[in-house]
Parts: structure tokens; C-alpha cells; sequence
């Protein structure tokens, strides 16, 4: 045994990964020897008698055979899952002679949950997961301690490897819509600029060479007295970039935005929870009608993904949302490259628009020529620092250069929607804009 | 092996509270036997320990005491306040063991303290039999030859105690 052996074994009082008495043992044999000893040389029926029960339980402890290795194994625990309830199986090998179990497993709640006291027969053990909130967090560390009989001989306790997953953004419902216009493959379900071969009526002009015989319009010609050709508009997906600003992640209680959160990655109702269920959301509702969408962290841009389609691209978008909150935090100035948005893309900003960069950032992508749609995560219902009398005007400024900031937006093209905790708000307006006859 | 399912089980107070419980039936007990209310009000201290540090050497002196009072008091060998002490000081004992593995805010599954409970209740028998055996033989003096026999044979039984805690340890 090495001098760092010796130290731990004497920080730990001999406890630890192997079988060792607890100080029940020692009790049992001190009393029991002593009572039964001490009866027999004074002759005191009585203390025999109290004595021997505790002698009896030590020899039985004593003689009976304790060994092997403990050990405990998690089975059926994915990398990644939903928001809720998701199970696994503990299985556990006690060792011989092993009686009782004590291991820490959850109880159908948040957390690493309490220690259960088990019989050592339950080989396989179910438990519930549940994690409430998105982004990486410790689901199991079943920390155990095996006992042989009447707890006086112990193997442990031994503290476990932590287990954990990352819970995906969840999803909410939205319908399609605000897209811009612009052929990029053969098929799509957005109304393109360019003439093609969609159902939906563009133009009716003159016949010229080249035009299909099966696209004259016979009513308009005999009309008009000359041929005429009904021009349809092409039909075609887009891309979408969702540009998500993690550099601010505030919540209601303005006092509390400059004390970091204790204990969690993001906070909850906070700016970039919102931001993140908002992207997760938009991204879900446009990969489903087959378009491609990218993300890009305004706050690191290393971070980003390009756009794709499909329900991979879909997880690979929402794993990287939460990569993208656990990494949040202060960045000098908001960047969204030109070369990060491809030409003609939907560009999504989900910011609290607290500075004017991240303002003038979403106005440059807006004069590139895309179509921006800004959706402002800043919570409602901001409440005032308590501890100083200048909280209330100071929110009140707050509130007013936002306000200036949204209204900036608004007058330089860019769609300014307020994101609640339902999506009501953004559901709007998206409905409204796929409104037919409406274009942007 | 299918999977057993985690239930909820008992809170992990409800074993202090056991030692407690059973601390205070002792201290009646003793009550009932004649002991004297200002040492027990130390003992109900004691026991308060016990409950709340079930790994502390409170423990010892909770089961100690009242075998010492109990030879002090006098009376009976084998009487129902004896025999009620037999097995609550038994009974003490384990609780403590196995509350001494778990914190308070622990789950206890009830399942896992039933072989413990047998074994508790097999060991208690064998000493009610030893009991029975002690008020079957006759009292009288012991000749010197088999007191010297008995000081050895409990020479014997602590170095066989010592002998096999070393090894275990």
C-alpha cells in the first residue's frame, strides 16, 4: 500500500469499496461477549440472557460467508430523449451473502432521487426517470452499499459513475407560412417568383415561341384576337436560418440578471429557454413541409449547423440548441455572416434585442435581401429590482429603448413578433401570412 | 430475472423512530421495575441520541444501562420485565444497525427487513428456550471445579469473538 493508499484509507476510516464491519459489529460482540461473560462470573441469570441475543446475531453474521464484488450495472438508457417520464433497469449483482441493499435510484421525480433500502434478492430493479426541463443533465448514479446479516458486515458505500441524457427542446405545433419566394430544387410547396408549373395562376400574356399549345387560354384569345397563355408560378422549397442569439439569458426578475443561475443551464421562462423553444418549434414546423433549415449562435458562430432537411436534421438542429445553451454566455458583439446565410434564406433572429448590435445585425441581413423575421424572446411581465428605488424607472427605460429597437426593426422590412411561452403570438402572425394573395 | 418495479416504500425516519419507540418502551420498563426518574430522564436523553446518530456509541450505553440496572434493581432472574427487555434491547440493537446504513430522507422497502425480522424472531425463541431451560434446572451453589470450568469456557468465548472480528476486518 503506497503513502496516497494509506492516506485514503484513513480519510475513509477503513469504509469504502470492500467488505468491512460497522460499528453495529463491534456493538453486538462487546455487549454480547460482556453481558454473557459478566453473568456467568457473578452469576446473574439475567445478564445472560440480555447478552445473548446480541451474541447470537454477531456469531451469525460472523460465521456466515460474505464476499465477491458488488456490482451494479444501468441498462436502457438512451443518449437523448423527450421532456417526461422515460425508464430504465438497474441490475445488480450483491455479492455472496449479501442481504439488504441500499442504493440510490430515482423515484419517479427530478433529481438522482433518495436511497432505497432493498432486499439484495432484487436483482433488477425498473425505475422512472423524469426530467422536466430540456438541456444536459445527471438522470442516475446509483451510488449502493450492500449489507450482509443484520447490517454488521458492509460492502461500500460506493459512489457510481453519473449517467445522464440530453433532453431535446420540445416542440410546439405551428402552422406554415411566411417564406420567401424563390426556386432552389424541382419540387417545394412555397409559390416561387419564376413562372413554372404550379396550379397557381401568375400571369396571362401573349403567345410567344416557345409556349406550350396546352397553356393557351382560348376564352382570353378569342377575346383579346389574339393567342394568350395562362403562366403559372413555379412551386419550391426554401431555406430558413435560424439565428439564435445566446449571449443574454435574462429572466422577469430584472434584479436577478446579472447573478448567475445556480444549478441550471438555462433559466426557466428565461430569454434563451424561450429562444430555444421558439427555434426548436419553427425549425419542427418547416422541416416538416420539406424545407431545409440551418442554425447559426449569433454568440458563436463555430456553433452553427447548414441547413438540411428531414427528421435527422430536425434532431441534429434541437441537440445542438442545447449544445449551443449550455455554451451561452457573454460574447463581445453579435456575427452573422453574409456567407452564413444562403442567398434568398428566411433568417429567423430570436433575440431579447437588449443591445443595438444584435438590432443593427438583423437590419444588414435584412438589407442582403432576405426576408428576417425577428422574434423577440424578452419575457413579459419584466419585473423591477426590489432592492433599489431606481428599479422602476431604470425598467421603465429598459422597456422604452426596446420598444424604440422593435420599432427600428419594423421600419427597415423586418417582421418583429413577440414569442409567449403557447407560441399564440407567432402562430399569428405566421397564419396570417400564409394567408392567400398575400405576398412578401 | 424480470425487473422488479420500484415502489414507494416508507419514509427512511420511520426506522429512528422505531429506535426511539422502542428506547422509550425500555425506559418504561425500567420504570415498571423500579429504576429511579433522574437517571432515566438521562436515559431518554441518550436515547434521543441514539435516534438521531443510530452509528454513535449512545447506542452502546441505550442497551448498556439497562442490563446494569436491571442486576442492580435485582429480583427474579427470569421475570416478564427481563424477558420484555431481552427482546426490546434485541430489537434496539438491529434497528440501529440498520438505520445507521440509510439517511432520513431515504425510502425503506418493507420486503427488504423481512429475513432480518425472522432471523430476529428465530434468535429470540432460541433465548425464551434458554429462559425455559434456566427456571426448569435447580438453584443451589455451583461447585468450585465447575466455576473454574466456566471462567475458561468464557475465556474462550472472547478470544473466539476477537479471533473471528480479525478476520473479518
Amino acid at each position: 500500500m503506497n503513502r496516497g493508499q494509506r492516506i485514503r484509507e484513513a480519510m475513509s476510516s477503513g469504509r469504502g469499496a470492500h467488505w468491512h464491519p460497522t460499528d453495529a459489529l463491534v456493538r453486538g460482540a462487546a455487549l454480547g461477549v460482556g453481558m454473557v461473560v459478566l453473568g456467568g462470573l457473578i452469576h446473574r441469570v439475567e445478564l445472560v440472557l440480555l447478552g445473548a441475543p446480541l451474541l447470537i446475531s454477531t456469531l451469525v453474521a460472523l460465521v456466515t460467508a460474505v464476499g465477491g464484488k458488488p456490482d451494479v450495472r444501468v441498462r436502457g438508457l438512451p443518449r437523448t430523449g423527450e421532456t417526461g417520464a422515460a425508464k430504465s433497469v438497474v441490475d445488480v449483482d450483491p455479492g455472496v451473502g449479501a442481504e439488504v441493499l441500499v442504493i440510490r435510484l430515482p423515484a419517479g421525480r427530478t433529481g438522482l432521487g433518495p436511497l432505497h433500502l432493498l432486499p439484495a434478492s432484487a436483482r433488477s430493479i425498473e425505475v422512472v426517470l423524469r426530467r422536466d426541463a430540456w438541456g444536459e443533465g445527471v438522470d442516475l448514479r446509483p451510488d449502493h452499499l450492500v449489507a450482509g446479516p443484520d447490517a454488521l458486515l458492509v460492502h461500500g458505500p460506493v459512489t457510481a459513475a453519473e449517467r445522464g441524457r440530453v433532453i431535446l427542446p420540445p416542440v410546439h405545433q405551428l402552422p406554415a407560412g411566411l417564406l420567401p419566394a424563390r426556386a432552389m430544387g424541382l419540387v417545394g410547396v412555397h409559390r416561387a417568383g419564376r413562372p413554372g408549373d404550379s396550379v397557381e395562376l401568375r400571369d396571362i400574356r401573349a403567345f410567344a415561341p416557345g409556349d406550350r399549345l396546352r397553356r393557351i387560354d382560348w376564352r382570353v384569345s378569342l377575346r383579346a384576337g389574339n393567342l394568350h397563355v395562362r403562366e403559372h408560378h413555379a412551386e419550391a422549397d426554401a431555406d430558413v436560418v435560424l439565428a439564435l442569439d445566446t449571449r443574454f439569458d435574462v429572466d422577469r426578475e430584472v434584479g436577478d440578471w446579472a447573478v448567475a443561475a445556480k444549478g441550471v443551464t438555462t433559466r426557466a421562462d428565461g430569454s434563451l429557454d424561450l429562444a430555444v423553444r421558439a427555434a426548436a418549434s419553427l425549425a419542427a414546423g418547416y422541416l416538416r413541409q420539406g424545407d431545409r433549415v440551418g442554425l447559426v449562435d449569433l454568440g458563436r458562430p463555430q456553433l452553427g449547423v447548414r441547413p438540411g432537411v428531414g427528421r435527422r436534421q430536425l434532431l441534429r438542429l434541437r441537440n445542438q440548441l442545447v449544445v449551443c445553451a449550455r455554451s451561452a454566455g457573454w460574447a463581445q458583439k453579435p456575427v452573422l455572416r453574409a456567407e452564413q446565410v444562403p442567398f434568398g434564406a428566411l433568417v429567423v433572429v430570436l433575440s431579447p434585442f437588449l443591445d443595438a448590435d444584435v438590432v443593427e445585425l438583423t437590419v444588414h441581413a435584412a438589407r442582403r435581401g432576405n426576408v428576417v423575421l425577428a422574434v423577440d424572446v424578452l419575457p413579459a411581465g419584466l419585473r423591477p429590482d426590489p432592492e433599489t428605488a431606481w428599479g422602476g424607472p431604470a425598467l421603465r427605460i429598459l422597456e422604452l429603448e426596446h420598444e424604440v429597437r422593435l420599432e427600428a426593426m419594423r421600419r427597415h422590412g423586418v417582421a418583429v413578433v413577440t414569442w409567449d411561452a403557447r407560441a399564440a403570438a407567432i402562430a399569428g402572425v405566421l397564419r396570417q401570412a400564409a394567408r392567400p394573395g398575400r405576398r412578401r | 430475472m424480470a425487473a422488479v418495479e420500484l415502489g414507494t416504500g416508507l419514509p427512511g425516519w420511520v426506522l429512528r423512530a422505531a429506535v426511539v419507540l422502542t428506547g422509550l418502551a425500555v425506559a418504561a420498563v425500567l420504570y415498571a421495575e423500579g429504576v429511579s426518574l433522574t437517571p432515566l430522564v438521562l436515559y431518554v436523553i441518550l436515547i434521543g441520541v441514539a435516534g438521531a446518530i443510530p452509528a454513535s456509541a449512545a447506542v452502546a450505553l441505550v442497551i448498556a444501562y439497562p442490563a446494569v440496572a436491571i442486576v442492580v434493581v435485582g429480583g427474579a432472574p427470569v421475570r416478564p420485565g427481563v424477558l420484555a427487555l431481552v427482546a426490546l434491547l434485541h430489537l434496539l440493537h438491529i434497528t440501529c444497525a440498520y438505520a445507521a446504513l440509510i439517511p432520513t430522507r431515504s425510502r425503506i422497502h418493507p420486503k427488504a427487513l423481512l429475513t432480518p425480522g425472522l432471523r430476529y424472531l428465530a434468535v429470540q425463541a432460541g433465548v425464551l428456550a434458554l429462559a425455559g431451560i434456566v427456571l426448569l434446572l435447580p438453584g443451589g451453589r455451583t461447585a468450585e471445579a465447575v466455576e473454574v470450568v466456566g471462567v475458561f469456557c468464557a475465556v474462550g468465548l472472547v478470544a473466539g469473538a476477537v479471533a473471528l472480528m480479525r478476520r473479518r476486518s
